[in-house]
């Protein structure tokens, strides 16, 4: 699998708050939900994980249960998991769930199983509005839009009107 | 991944979209569900159909005999000893049959009812919303779009909250929106939903002010016959802001061509059919109406249901409390759970109930017999969306052994009676767009229901998740892990005014009904509204119902008083 340069990108003009992506992935993952919901006094915002370059979540983890493979993508290990919620703490966006299902904690991991049989993540792919896009730093450019914010937060562009 | 991947596709049922969806197959195994609309894309309420298909409780085993003396027994004698006292009770019997189900399980539970049991006492369930503006609409003789026609069009006027009751329609929408910039998107409701999120042009309704508003609005667009006709409706004194309806007017007109959503949230308005004739009205003026309807199949029943006479669910009820009909089958819906209380009990009068289920909840159907019956993904038939198109069901996977097709518990039950199989040949004929009552009889309908006193009105948003059954749809993973809690929602300075903030439990009483629950200010409601945050049980013991002649369960908000019962216990947003 070739490194991945494409993040999630949320568009609020279309995010109608359906939940569908939350859906999606917790029945894509085994029933730990890979997307988390920031409340804005006017929206309901789905918060998906950056796979930041920097993790702060992995550098947290004290059983190595968290690691950024050569692709790019921050994994979390099932075996290597006891649910201590350091990563939960130290991920600077909240995106990793504090329900722990199991002791374990969910993680977005883009859907692997789909991005190797050349699809998109299923928040993605299953989203009605079009609200959620799969693209990289070009394709951004390409539609006018700059990609914020550090290493270590990671790229994950929200563009609004 | 092999090669041998295979997918297969269907519709979903959920409403009257009727989305694509598929299962992947893995090697004949199937991997899992997934569900698709263009890209793959379908609403949270969809994904739940992979859940309910593997769902623990799922029923694979019938029950005979009611209460205690219950026991299970194979699908097989289930059918025979149901048909046996059918047949025992002679034409005393009844069948009814849901209309969320394919249009040729419809036709043979009526060819059953009136070839094999020699009875015409057979009925079609459909929601009062969907069976109203349906009947509204085809009054009206307006065109009905679909999805694509939104595009062609220059205004949309969106009537209650699409995007939170069917959000798939949400890319239709805002294709249009930024089609062009001069486009206009109009959102009338009586709560700021979601959908008036993406809207500079909100008009904010009083509770049950729709027909209200649209009439007003049609005034202006209407020709002089139809003048005439809006002239003689009553119930117009709901006090609608006069200056929101002539802005909505105005932008009407000036737009060459106009859509309308339709959709009616749970409780908000019971005058269906008044809102589906006048909407119809505005659109046969400008352009076309896309019924948002919460059955999947709601179109095709209708029509079957009125090009094939059936009887109505309510005339049904009234000759079971009279104790004219004594056996009763029904297949698709648990009446016993949906009917308000007071029929319900009436079914406790009958010397036999047959009823189907598909899972083993917890409000089991109190009767003689439950056949177990498979879900929509394991069905085949055909359906028609919101707009009238012919939609194929095809059967993804076989049912739970144990389990029937809806269409198979009907040929089962003719072939026990030595019927032979029943007829299920949908022709244009039998889905022609049935004769309705004349408009000026819809408009000037009048409706009778309990007044009860109260400061405030009650009124229930829609949510893509049914909790009102409780048990089943409360023990589902995906909602589980969304926490999804009854609550409470109003304006923040009614609240202010109770000395409520967040958090704080509320008593909200109604009659002699009362339930307390945490409150959550919202800037969302207008003054004197209050909101629960999902059709919950709760809500259902809250609000008014009842059956009308055509066998419709009607809810409408109510009147309710509010009393502060506790103050929160623990700090949470918006507290110190």
């Amino acid at each position: 699998m070739e490194k991945i340069t494409r993040r999630v990108m949320l568009n609020l003009d279309l995010c109608v708050e359906c939940r569908s992506c939350s859906a999606a992935c917790f029945y894509g993952h085994i029933f730990y939900p890979g997307v988390q919901y920031g409340q804005a006094p006017a929206a309901t915002i789905p918060i998906i994980c950056k796979q930041c370059e920097e993790p702060a979540c992995v550098d947290a983890c004290p059983n190595d249960a968290m690691h950024r493979d050569e692709n790019g993508v921050v994994w979390r290990s099932l075996m290597l998991c006891t649910g201590c919620k350091s990563c939960i703490n130290a991920c600077p966006f909240g995106v990793l769930s504090s329900d722990l299902k199991a002791g374990q904690v969910g993680k977005c991991d883009f859907c692997k199983d789909k991005l190797a049989q050349g699809l998109k993540p299923r928040c993605v792919s299953t989203c009605p509005s079009g609200a959620l896009e799969f693209a990289d730093e070009e394709e951004l450019r390409k539609e006018g839009l700059l990609v914020l914010s550090s290493n270590m937060a990671g790229r994950h562009p929200v563009k609004r009107r | 991944m092999s090669s041998d991947k295979d997918i297969k596709e269907s519709h979903c049922l959920f409403c009257s979209l009727l989305c694509p969806i598929g299962v992947e197959f893995h090697e004949r195994d199937v991997a899992f569900p997934f569900y698709k609309q263009e890209d793959g894309r379908a609403c949270s309420r969809g994904s739940l159909s992979a859940e309910l298909l593997y769902h623990r409780d799922r029923l694979n085993v019938a029950y005979i005999g009611r209460g205690d003396e219950r026991n299970p027994a194979p699908t097989a004698e289930a059918i025979s000893h149901t048909a046996q006292r059918l047949k025992a009770l002679g034409q005393e019997v009844a069948v009814v049959v849901d209309g969320n189900l394919p249009c040729e399980t419809i036709l043979k539970a009526v060819h059953f009812a009136r070839n094999v049991l020699k009875t015409e006492n057979v009925a079609v369930y459909l929601p009062h919303s969907d069976r109203g503006i349906l009947e509204g609409l085809f009054a009206s003789g307006a065109d009905l779009f679909a999805e694509e026609d939104l595009l062609d069009c220059n205004a949309l006027l969106a009537l209650g909250d699409p995007f939170a009751s069917h959000p798939p329609i949400s890319k239709a929408v805002h294709d249009f929106r930024f089609k062009d910039r001069a486009n206009r998107f109009l959102v009338a409701d009586s709560y700021r939903g979601k959908t008036a999120e993406f809207t500079v042009d909100f008009y904010g309704l009083p509770p049950e002010g729709e027909d209200a508003f649209l009439a007003q609005v049609a005034q202006g667009l209407a020709s002089d016959e139809d003048k005439a006709l809006l002239e003689a409706l009553p119930e117009v004194g709901v006090e609608v802001a006069a200056e929101a309806a002539g802005a909505c007017q105005e932008t009407l007109t000036q737009a060459g061509k106009v859509a309308l959503l339709v959709t009616l949230g749970w409780a908000k308005n019971p005058r269906a059919e008044k809102i589906g004739a006048l909407a119809g009205m505005i659109a046969r003026q400008k352009g076309g109406v896309l019924p948002l309807l919460l059955y999947g199949n709601a179109q095709g029943a209708y029509r079957l249901a009125q090009n094939l006479k059936v009887r109505s669910l309510g005339a049904l009820l009234s000759e079971i409390q009279e104790g004219k009909i004594k056996g009763l089958l029904s297949v698709g819906i648990d009446l016993a759970t949906r009917l308000p209380e007071h029929l319900s009990q009436s079914l406790e009068g009958l010397e036999f109930l047959a009823q189907t289920a598909s899972f083993n909840e917890e409000n089991l159907p109190t009767a003689d017999v439950v056949i177990p019956m498979a879900l929509y993904l394991e069905e085949s038939g055909t359906v028609l969306d919101g707009s009238g198109r012919k939609r194929r069901l095809e059967t993804l996977l076989a049912p739970p052994k144990g389990a029937l097709a809806s269409g198979d518990i009907f040929d089962g039950l003719a072939q026990e009676l030595g019927g032979g199989s029943l007829e299920a040949e949908i022709t244009e004929e039998l889905l022609r767009i049935p004769a309705t009552k004349p408009l000026k009889e819809i408009l000037s309908e009048t409706y009778h229901r309990e007044e009860r006193e109260g400061t405030h009105t009650l009124i229930c948003e829609p949510s893509g998740i049914h909790f009102i059954e409780g048990s089943l749809t409360r023990r589902l993973r995906w909602p589980s892990a969304m926490e999804p809690r009854a609550l409470v929602h109003m304006n923040s300075q009614d609240s202010q005014g109770l000395s409520l903030r967040v958090g704080d439990e509320v008593m909200v009483k109604s009659g002699d009904m009362e339930v307390v629950l945490p409150v959550e200010p919202s800037k969302r409601y207008a003054q004197g509204v209050v909101g629960l945050s999902a059709p919950f049980v709760e809500a259902q013991r809250l609000l008014s119902s009842w059956i009308d002649e055509a066998g419709c369960i009607r809810v409408a908000p109510a009147r309710v008083n509010l009393t502060k019962a506790r103050e929160a216990q623990v700090a949470g947003p918006g507290r110190p």
